[in-house]
């Protein structure tokens, strides 16, 4: 059983990423994390990359469910309108919105989108992203820069006098 | 920014902070005492799926009358040998409620005679002995039935603790002792823990224990809706009938579990 101060302290420092990562999987995030966070307590030490433990779990429990289908579709769908980040202002004072960031990536095709986010918001290496999510390092990568240009070119599309409504509406 | 450029771009986006996942990370862990309790407790959820649970709580909820919820709730509140060497004595006095003949056509009688017959003890979904006990062969106190094991004085957790064994019991207190915080709302508080208990007590993801309580809360609601209308047509004079929380029905089902 892992000692409650460490346990205390991963869950401090990443749980807020991993439920991202989770989210941007798909499925039943919450439970995924739970689910990751349990596995952990219950180990004697704590891995070497907890961060990339706590997804490697999440994301296997996440793709056994889709798989045995043991999650009911309802909750996944209301899951999905759920905003990923906090809403910055400095962001919205330059025009790109919390919530069409989400949108962005949701529109992303996996394991585009998860790449993006366990690189950009969870600090994973390619590396450790390879791991978890299978192929090499240098895959990793060319898939994180294919999505990062397909996101570019969402915004890069859309008229700037719709995204000041959409910054004004939020 | 520069959206064009893509460095920048990333970098922007890199910024963003995830949003806080709202999590209680007491209400994860309490599930990490009942996991991590050994194969015993995972075969004993085993034994009891989440379904079947659910079904037998929907199917009370929907066809027991006004007066086994009467009976759930003091069966709740009252330790298991109260019940024991009480109930046949206290029934009498429930039945009148429901069996009055009052303006009932036949069919109606047969009905709610029917009803009465399968919840003559709260007992009656699980057959055992409990349904054989008179008063006369009732067991002393302290006699053949052992007490529950004790439930720490700041757990306001009910039978559940007394049916987890004592590695989960411990876990359980170890989940408790991290993040230790104060809720704002004591009431959500206390549901909260209900609700984790329940996770623990029948091996579920707090998740589907949410669903399965407001489902269960949804179906005695309009259960009691029906009575009460029914009451109203009949011109049936009844003292208002005290309902269990749903909380409370399953913590009596959790009593029930002890004694076998």
């Amino acid at each position: 059983m892992l000692d409650p101060d460490k346990l205390t302290e991963v869950w401090d420092q990443h749980a807020d990423r991993l439920l991202l990562i989770a989210r941007s999987i798909g499925g039943p995030a919450e439970d995924a994390v739970q689910e990751a966070f349990i596995a952990l307590a219950t180990q004697k030490q704590l891995p070497d990359d907890p961060m990339a433990w706590l997804v490697k779990v999440a994301r296997h429990r996440l793709l056994q469910w889709r798989r045995s289908r043991l999650r009911r579709r309802a909750r996944e769908s209301s899951r999905t309108d759920v905003a990923w980040f906090d809403c910055d202002m400095t962001l919205v004072d330059q025009q790109i919105d919390a919530k069409e960031i989400t949108a962005a990536l949701q529109e992303i095709d996996s394991p585009d989108r998860e790449i993006i986010v366990m690189h950009l918001w969870g600090g994973m290496t390619f590396e450790a992203i390879a791991k978890v999510v299978g192929g090499s390092r240098a895959k990793a990568h060319r898939n994180f820069q294919r999505g990062i240009e397909t996101l570019q070119t969402k915004f890069s599309d859309t008229p700037k006098a719709a995204t000041k409504r959409l910054v004004h509406e939020h | 920014m520069n959206i064009n450029d893509s460095q920048a771009f990333t970098d922007q986006l890199a910024k963003m902070s995830p949003a806080s996942s709202g999590m209680d990370p007491r209400r994860v862990f309490y599930e990490a005492g009942f996991k991590a309790g050994g194969n015993g407790n995972i075969a004993s959820t085993n034994s009891r799926p989440t379904s079947l649970v659910a079904a037998c709580l929907m199917t009370l909820a929907l066809v027991a009358p006004a007066s086994f919820y009467a009976g759930a709730h003091q069966a709740a509140t009252s330790s298991t040998t109260d019940r024991l060497v009480q109930q046949p004595v206290q029934q009498p006095v429930q039945q009148p409620v429901e069996q009055s003949p009052v303006q009932q056509s036949p069919a109606q009688q047969g009905q709610e005679k029917a009803i009465t017959a399968n919840t003559t003890s709260p007992a009656n979904t699980r057959p055992s002995q409990l349904d054989t006990i008179t008063p006369h062969d009732a067991p002393d106190r302290g006699s053949d039935l052992k007490p529950a094991p004790a439930i720490p004085a700041d757990n306001d957790v009910g039978p559940v603790w007394a049916n987890q064994n004592p590695i989960t019991r411990e876990l359980s207190q170890w989940a408790q002792t991290l993040f230790p915080y104060q809720e704002r709302n004591p009431m959500v508080a206390r549901n909260q823990n209900n609700l984790s208990m329940l996770s623990i007590g029948h091996g579920t993801s707090l998740s589907q224990s949410e669903d399965t309580v407001s489902m269960l809360d949804g179906a005695i609601s309009a259960n009691l809706r029906k009575n009460a209308s029914r009451r109203i047509s009949e011109n049936i004079n009844t003292s208002p009938q005290l309902a269990p929380t749903p909380s409370a029905l399953l913590k009596y089902f959790n009593s029930l579990e002890t004694v076998q």
